[in-house]
């Protein structure tokens, strides 16, 4: 669609206002006497200075009468007086005045694309304002499409987030969506209570499979610059993403039944769904049946460094417990539970080894469901770590872990996938990864402790189907793997400054993972009790209504756009409802997250 | 100014023109005799919720920018005239309803200089885009020469001619704001004519100072229309803001304590038109006007009361002194107080002078293009000073 062709789609004369003023910080607009919310968004061609259509959103407005100043007489008048009318004029005098921010503008390239840019310029004097989602049906529909187009480089394509959101109206015409790649860079989102996150999850992770569907089926070299398989790791406390709600059609299970065997097999097998109940339940349950796992943990893949992110350490006992896992290896917790550590005068303090012993408790006999008390290694983890390489979504079932469980499960995980591509891509060929009997590989480098894991990952990785093997048998690239988001549900629990200040995998993680093709979604109910290095690494930000003031302003301070504009809405936004803020995007973008049906 | 607050001649001084000012007042108060025979007529007329008879009414009013331009002896004035037209529709919900979708306008440059040839010329382009009319058709369509001679020194027809016509230099800027604005005014009440309406109301009053002495296009132009409006039963009604009756306020604090009526009242006052004497306090003042009815009232409590005059012809046809006509004629004005946004004073008035006046914004917005093509012409700077003294005050 050129200029032209966009002015007569938007119908020249189905004007909703003109412009009145126009500023850097702030545009009015006098308009018709019209229904529109705050929110609402207006397209402004002008043709001043080259043929563009500029973005404003409303965020106040005012009915205003076109020749009087003060309708405070009238309103008394109206009360007090008696038999009090308004001659029929009065329809015609009733306008609103509408103020908001200018969000940017619009340009044809020299490809013939239209392409947004920053808000540099301004619309002409007295332009004409269209308001997307005025008229019929059909000129609703011809607003949104011109607006599509106009926003294509803004929107995205990929992974669906849900539809631009415009005053109260989700424009169905227009999806919002966050490309695959940027997955594996780190994603904040921030609600309180009730604001539908959970909603969110279930449509994020139906928008995942069904990016994953799409590239399965799209040759490589056919896919977008921004194109990318993505994995999942779901945490899911309430034990609902498998099946949604009650008397719902159904959840992931839906998703995957609607599945081809083949898509199946490539994008789900051996399993989607993790949980802490026992493996029988799990199987009989006929909405998983063989697609869900009994989710367990062995001592042995614990390293110090994840007691040390998830609790509370001193330095002392952080050190304490390093010198342990130095000297035992990954037998550490048995050697601190089972009392075979001997305190020392030197990095072992009786008092040290003694908390430590206090922190490993929930980890003693047979307390833990996720890590059970076994001699022999039994592990989900390499399961784990290898669907995710593969392109996998899953939903942890965390319900019948205790919290500091979900915690470490979280964190074990994601350190383990950290250092597995870290390896990758410290190793040239496939020996060099997994060294040999001589020379250990960089998997022993990076994982130093795990010796039952990497026996386990050794040998499947080098098995057939390999996630780490090329069609010729070479290593492959950590671009050409999926990118992997690991959801810290309840982050400020593990993500707060205390916590981050003695070491935590989150840090390094979060400052490194996106060149490793790993991100985590931060979700908080707090903006302000996240660490502020976390909340530097975040450039995906989706922030939901907010429950006060000083998280509001977090928020908006966070954020990778100016979204200040939107901070009185933050406050009143309705379930499903978000700004999508990101560093790789000019402009925020007001969604609705649909109801997950 | 440079004085001294505290001097006590000063103090003097001020205080004397306090006790002028009081005097002045109390010397033209009606004696008590004078005013209870006069409010003895008194009168109230009902809320009007509903009419009888559904009526047009139409409305003028004014404004400008006088002069919006001036350099050396020339002037450029900008008039605006704007009218509104409502019918009534009593038993609709919005009582009132425009007659024309947008209200008529009229916006005219008028260029003035102290060279009086060109002023003339200048006024009579103006009348004939303003009316269509020339002074002979405002001559032979008005009773103006006829009533000239009742008061004074007859104008024959063949004298109404531009160079008669009483104008000050164009230098004396108020005289001629006055007269561009309410030519401009009258000039739109004639062309509402056509409407036919019931009543037109005009923001001013009838006085012919002038009427008999020496030709003056107000009046001129006031009894054309009249003469105009009194043939087709429409009445020309000129409400008073100011009433300018001496200590009107005591005839409205009467209504209300001899009477008990605290709004919905009128007071015709005696008319030397109509053959009566007028009471003292009055005398000498044109209250009512040569060839008028005056009426004191007041529409709503919250309002100050005001003045209508009518020309006592129409008030013969129309009126004739019958009470219930009387009241009809209040009531029909009281309905169209009632809109919300001039409650207590007639909408179309309140319409009228909205069409017509300049907001602030409106006014820079003319300076600003004005300027802009008084720069491209090569004008002065000065010339668009809206006052010579900030020119020189605040130099070129």
């Amino acid at each position: 669609m050129n200029y032209t062709e966009m002015l007569n789609a938007l119908g020249h004369e189905e004007f909703f206002g003109v412009l009145a003023g126009a500023s850097t910080s702030e545009i009015v607009v006098y308009a018709r006497n019209q229904d529109t919310s705050i929110g609402d968004l207006f397209l402004v061609p002008s043709d001043r200075g080259g043929e563009r259509v500029y973005l404003f959103r409303m965020t106040q407005y005012a009915n205003v009468l076109r020749r009087e100043e003060d309708m405070d007489p009238m309103a008394k008048n109206l009360l007090s007086m008696d038999d009090p009318f308004y001659a029929d004029d009065f329809q015609s005098d009733q306008l609103l005045r509408l103020s908001g921010s200018l969000l940017g503008y619009s340009e044809l390239n020299d490809a013939g694309r239209w392409v947004f840019r920053a808000p540099r310029k301004l619309p002409a004097h007295l332009s004409k304002v269209y308001k997307v989602g005025f008229g019929d049906t059909a000129s609703i529909a011809r607003q949104e499409e011109c607006l599509k187009e106009l926003l294509a480089t803004q929107l995205g394509e990929g992974v669906f987030i849900g539809h631009l959101l415009a005053g109260e109206r989700a424009l169905k015409g227009v999806p919002v969506s966050i490309p695959g790649e940027f997955f594996a860079h780190h994603i904040g989102v921030f609600g309180r209570t009730g604001t539908g996150k959970s909603n969110n999850l279930m449509v994020l992770i139906e928008s995942l499979y069904a990016n994953n569907r799409r590239l399965n089926a799209t040759p490589r070299n056919e896919w977008g610059s921004k194109d990318r398989l993505v994995s999942l790791f779901a945490v899911d406390p309430h034990d609902e993403f498998a099946k949604w709600k009650p008397n719902s059609r159904g959840g992931i299970n839906r998703i995957i039944g609607a599945m081809t065997a083949a898509e199946k097999k490539e994008l789900v097998e051996p399993f989607f769904y993790l949980s802490c109940r026992n493996e029988a339940t799990i199987q009989s349950d006929p909405a998983i049946g063989n697609l869900g796992r009994r989710v367990r943990l062995h001592r042995r893949d614990i390293a110090p460094e994840d007691i040390i992110s998830i609790m509370e350490f001193s330095d002392i006992m952080s050190s304490a417990a390093e010198t342990i896992g130095d000297e035992f290896g990954e037998g550490w917790i048995s050697a601190v539970l089972n009392g075979d550590v001997q305190p020392d005068d030197n990095l072992i303090h009786k008092a040290s080894l003694a908390g430590l012993n206090r922190r490993l408790g929930f980890l003693a006999g047979n307390r833990s469901s996720l890590v059970p008390n076994k001699a022999t290694y039994e592990s989900s983890l390499a399961d784990i770590v290898l669907a995710l390489e593969r392109g996998r979504v899953l939903d942890v079932d965390t319900s019948l872990m205790t919290e500091i469980e979900q915690f470490l499960l979280t964190t074990v995980v994601a350190r383990t996938l950290f250092a597995l591509r870290k390896a990758l891509k410290s190793a040239r060929d496939m020996t060099a990864f997994i060294g040999n009997g001589e020379q250990p590989g960089e998997i022993d480098r990076h994982l130093p402790m795990q010796e039952s894991l990497k026996a386990i990952l050794k040998e499947r990785l080098l098995a057939e189907r390999s996630p780490y093997l090329g069609q010729q048998g070479h290593l492959i690239s950590i671009n050409d793997l999926p990118a992997i988001n690991i959801i810290v549900e309840e982050a400020p629990s593990i993500l707060n400054p205390a916590r981050l200040k003695f070491g935590s995998v989150f840090r390094d993680i979060s400052r490194q993972g996106r060149k490793f093709g790993l991100g985590l979604t931060v979700v908080s109910q707090q903006v302000t009790e996240i660490d502020d290095g976390i909340l530097s690494q975040i450039n995906t930000e989706i922030t939901l209504a907010l429950g006060n003031e000083d998280e509001r302003q977090a928020a908006v301070h966070t954020a990778s756009n100016d979204i200040f504009p939107f901070k009185r809405e933050l406050q009143v936004m309705g379930t499903g409802q978000a700004i999508l803020s990101a560093s790789y995007k000019s402009v925020p973008l007001p969604v609705q997250v649909p109801e997950f049906k | 100014m440079d004085f001294d607050f505290l001097d006590r001649k000063l103090l003097d001084v001020t205080r004397d023109a306090v006790v002028s000012f009081k005097n002045a007042i109390e010397g033209a108060r009606p004696d008590d005799k004078e005013l209870k025979a006069l409010c003895a007529g008194i009168k109230s007329y009902p809320h009007t919720k509903a009419l009888p008879s559904e009526f047009s009414v139409a409305a003028v009013d004014g404004s400008g920018e006088y002069p919006v331009l001036q350099q050396d002896d020339i002037f450029l004035h900008f008039v605006i005239a704007a009218g509104a037209i409502y019918t009534t529709a009593s038993h609709r919900q919005h009582k009132l309803s425009s007659v024309e979708p947008v209200n008529p306008i009229f916006k005219q440059f008028v260029l003035l200089s102290d060279d009086m040839a060109r002023t003339q010329s200048s006024y009579q382009e103006y009348l004939t885009a303003l009316t269509g009319l020339s002074l002979k058709d405002l001559a032979t369509g008005s009773d103006y020469c006829e009533m000239s001679g009742r008061y004074g020194k007859p104008i024959r027809h063949a004298d109404v001619r531009w160079k008669k016509v009483t104008m000050s230099k164009a230098s004396q800027i108020a005289t001629h704001a006055y007269l561009l604005r309410t030519v401009a005014e009258l000039g739109m009440a004639i062309r509402m004519l056509m409407h036919k309406p019931r009543y037109l109301l005009l923001d001013t009053s009838l006085v012919y100072f002038m009427l008999g002495e020496t030709l003056f296009l107000p009046e001129l132009l006031k009894r054309y229309l009249i003469t105009q409006a009194n043939a087709q039963s429409t009445g020309v009604v000129a409400l008073c803001k100011s009433h300018n009756i001496p200590n009107g306020d005591l005839i409205g604090r009467m209504a209300k304590d001899n009477f008990g009526y605290k709004d919905h009242w009128y007071l015709r006052l005696p008319s030397d038109a109509l053959g009566e004497p007028i009471p003292a306090f009055l005398d000498g003042r044109e209250i009512p006007p040569k060839l008028s009815v005056s009426y004191l009232f007041k529409f709503h409590a919250t309002t100050f009361p005001l003045r209508i005059d009518v020309d006592a012809d129409w008030w013969k046809s129309a009126i004739g002194g019958d009470e219930a006509r009387e009241k009809q004629f209040f009531a029909d004005l009281d309905f169209t107080c009632h809109e919300v946004r001039s409650f207590g004073y007639p909408y179309p008035m309140h319409a009228a002078h909205r069409s017509a006046s300049l907001t602030k914004q409106e006014r820079k917005a003319l300076k600003d293009i004005l300027v802009q093509h008084a720069q491209r012409e090569g004008l002065m700077r000065g010339a668009v000073a809206s006052d010579p003294e900030q020119l020189h005050m605040g130099g070129m």
